[in-house]
């Protein structure tokens, strides 16, 4: 219906979705923060952003995860719920770089 | 540069996988290494093209355009292959009897060698991305190392084909007999793996709900990483982490295949291919169904004709791409019921089911649809129909609203043209004074049945006595296509229609993507 994009401005506008959100940065030679606390139990966004100057891809086995970033750029990956545990994640363009996403 | 060819040679292997499966599939059919060799090109020239817009891609649809990206390719490799493996179930005996009695190669007449084709190249679009983006990264880094990595890649793509000629080869020594057998079962474990693929990749960008998070866990075991566990994960789909959504898509898609191809075998129907379509269109259904994520507005062209004497099940579905979170993944996912009760009339009743930002899914109203056909189809020079309906909110703060509209519908050739004018009031105590005009156009070319493909926009004014600039008003453009299956082959009659399209905002007041999907499914009584 069309109707209702204008009979509920007022509930579109009220409450934006509350997303938990977390970010990381792909440097040369490591990921800032190397160890990323998360909130465990609850679906979260991961911003990942890559300051190199070339494509990096955000990549994780135990977070079922893979996202090419490209330079310069922010990725949006959502990731979650997850069980308490240590989950490692890397650069699969880089893989001597890496990082550690740790659930409480 | 080891490790350049290593990652280089994980990526190459899982196309030359599926091209080689494909390859041995098509043993003996005539030109089957150009249209091959040509989707392998295509999907390569797409890559490129891909890596090069690798930055619009990812800022695209808020963040989730990769994913979006990606996932459409597997489903496209999905549709095309199992396409396939329905007409085979049906002809493969065919051929393989023949090959075995003569001997040698027979042209396979009308076999689909453009699915396969398709499916070569989106194995290759999809895994080709990727590496021409990390090796344009290394060459353009102007290190000293750069030519030793660039050789390094080569290296890895050189033994990721190598690998795949082997399996190519190692097909290829399976007696003739058994051959079809082997490549068509491989092909469906294939399908099945693409398709979980493509459901993570929704998961990833929180498009379908997750349905349980790893269902198991066999990292320790055989990691995904390793080259038997990558192997694997290209032939048969294998996940160490899988998603409960991406186990229910592999054995949805699995079952599916499997049903349809036996259906299809014992009824031996001439125009199997359809069987095809509708196990795509049940998997999208599915889908869709997934998709409880709850829109706004309803994007869909209302068609003018009526099918008198039939019942239709209708589901539409919309998602808004948006920066501002107020405005982002607004869902609407109406289910509705109709009926052409005379000649000229079609009746529906409609569930509004909607999800908005921040809010839980609602049904939001439940509207009372007429459809009046004025002219007979095609008899005058317009086709033309009145539209009107009655919309009752559930909620009581919310007005019921009445809204009227024309309908208008030209074909030329094989161009159909449809024009939809609304008009729309508010009713009741909680009415706001305003009248809401909408408008939407679609225009399409019918290629085929199954396949028509379109450009449609959607633009409405809110309150058309204060319709301010065009850029506070909403409008909404983008490419689309629409189709149908019979469903004659499987149940003697009905018929699946699917539309799909994306809509891209032209205004500030507009959203900067919706997606929209139609899917129905209509029986005649």
């Amino acid at each position: 219906m069309f109707a209702a994009a204008f009979m509920l401005p007022a509930a579109s506008t009220t409450a934006p979705a509350q997303e938990t959100s977390y970010a990381v940065t792909i440097h040369d030679d490591r990921f800032e923060p190397g160890t990323l606390n998360v909130k465990a139990g609850v679906k979260f966004q991961l911003r990942v952003k890559n300051a190199r100057k070339v494509a990096a891809e955000f990549e994780s086995a135990e977070l079922n995860r893979e996202k090419v970033v490209p330079p310069g750029q922010s990725a949006v990956i959502y990731i979650g719920p997850l069980a308490p545990g240590t989950y490692p994640f890397f650069d699969d363009f880089h893989q001597s770089t890496r990082g550690r996403l740790v659930a409480k | 540069m080891l490790s350049t060819a290593v990652i280089v040679f994980r990526e190459t292997l899982e196309a030359a996988l599926v091209v080689s499966i494909i390859m041995a599939a098509t043993y003996g059919v005539t030109r089957r290494g150009v249209w091959v060799g040509s989707g392998v090109a295509i999907g390569f020239a797409g890559a490129c093209i891909v890596a090069a817009s690798a930055g619009a891609i990812t800022a695209a649809a808020e963040g989730i355009g990769q994913e979006l990206l990606n996932a459409s390719i597997l489903i496209v490799a999905v549709i095309m292959l199992g396409w396939h493996t329905i007409w085979m179930s049906q002809h493969g005996r065919e051929i393989s009897r023949e090959m075995g009695e003569i001997g040698k190669a027979v042209a396979a007449g009308d076999r689909p060698l453009y699915a396969l084709a398709v499916a070569a190249g989106a194995a290759v679009l999809r895994e080709g991305s990727e590496t021409v983006l990390f090796l344009y990264g290394i060459a353009s880094s102007g290190d000293d190392s750069a030519i030793e990595m660039v050789a390094g890649g080569l290296l890895g793509g050189v033994t990721g084909i190598g690998v795949g000629l082997l399996l190519y080869r190692g097909l290829l020594s399976i007696p003739l007999r058994y051959l079809f057998g082997v490549t068509n079962a491989m092909i469906v474990l294939l399908t099945a793996g693409l398709a979980a693929q493509a459901a993570g990749f929704l998961v990833q960008a929180d498009v379908i709900p997750a349905l349980g998070g790893p269902v198991w866990d066999t990292t320790s075991i055989l990691s995904e990483k390793s080259l038997v566990g990558k192997v694997l994960h290209s032939l048969i789909g294998y996940e160490a982490r899988p998603a409960g959504v991406q186990v229910l898509c592999y054995v949805a898609v699995l079952g599916g295949l499997m049903l349809l191809s036996s259906l299809v075998r014992s009824k031996h129907q001439a125009r199997s291919a359809r069987a095809g379509m509708i196990a795509v269109a049940a998997a999208a259904s599915l889908t869709s169904l997934l998709w409880v994520d709850g829109a706004r507005a309803e994007f869909k062209i209302r068609y003018p004709n009526i099918d008198y004497r039939e019942v239709e099940i209708e589901h539409n579905f919309s998602t808004t791409f948006d920066k501002r979170a107020d405005r982002n993944r607004d869902v609407s996912s109406p289910v509705e019921v109709g009926v052409g009760i005379l000649p000229f009339w079609f009746v529906e009743l409609e569930g509004e089911i909607e999800r908005h930002p921040g809010e839980k899914t609602q049904w939001e109203a439940t509207t009372f649809e007429n459809y009046f056909m004025l002219t007979e189809p095609g008899k005058y020079w317009l086709d033309f129909a009145i539209f009107a309906e009655f919309a009752h909110a559930t909620k009581r703060d919310d007005p019921n609203t009445v809204e009227l509209g024309l309908l208008f519908q030209k074909e030329h050739m094989n161009w159909l043209h449809t024009l939809n004018l609304f008009w729309e009031k508010q009713l009741g105590s909680k009415a706001e004074p305003i009248d809401t005009v909408s408008y939407a156009w679609q225009t399409r070319y019918r290629l085929n049945q199954y396949f028509q493909p379109g450009i449609e926009f959607y633009g409405e004014i809110e309150d058309v006595n204060h319709a301010g600039r065009f850029n506070d008003q909403q409008f909404r453009v983008g490419p689309m296509f629409a189709g149908s299956v019979s469903l004659a082959d499987v149940f003697g009659k009905g018929k699946i229609k699917y539309e799909a399209g994306y809509l891209f905002g032209a205004t500030s007041e507009t959203e900067r993507g919706t997606l929209r999907t139609r899917f129905e499914v209509e029986f005649p009584f």
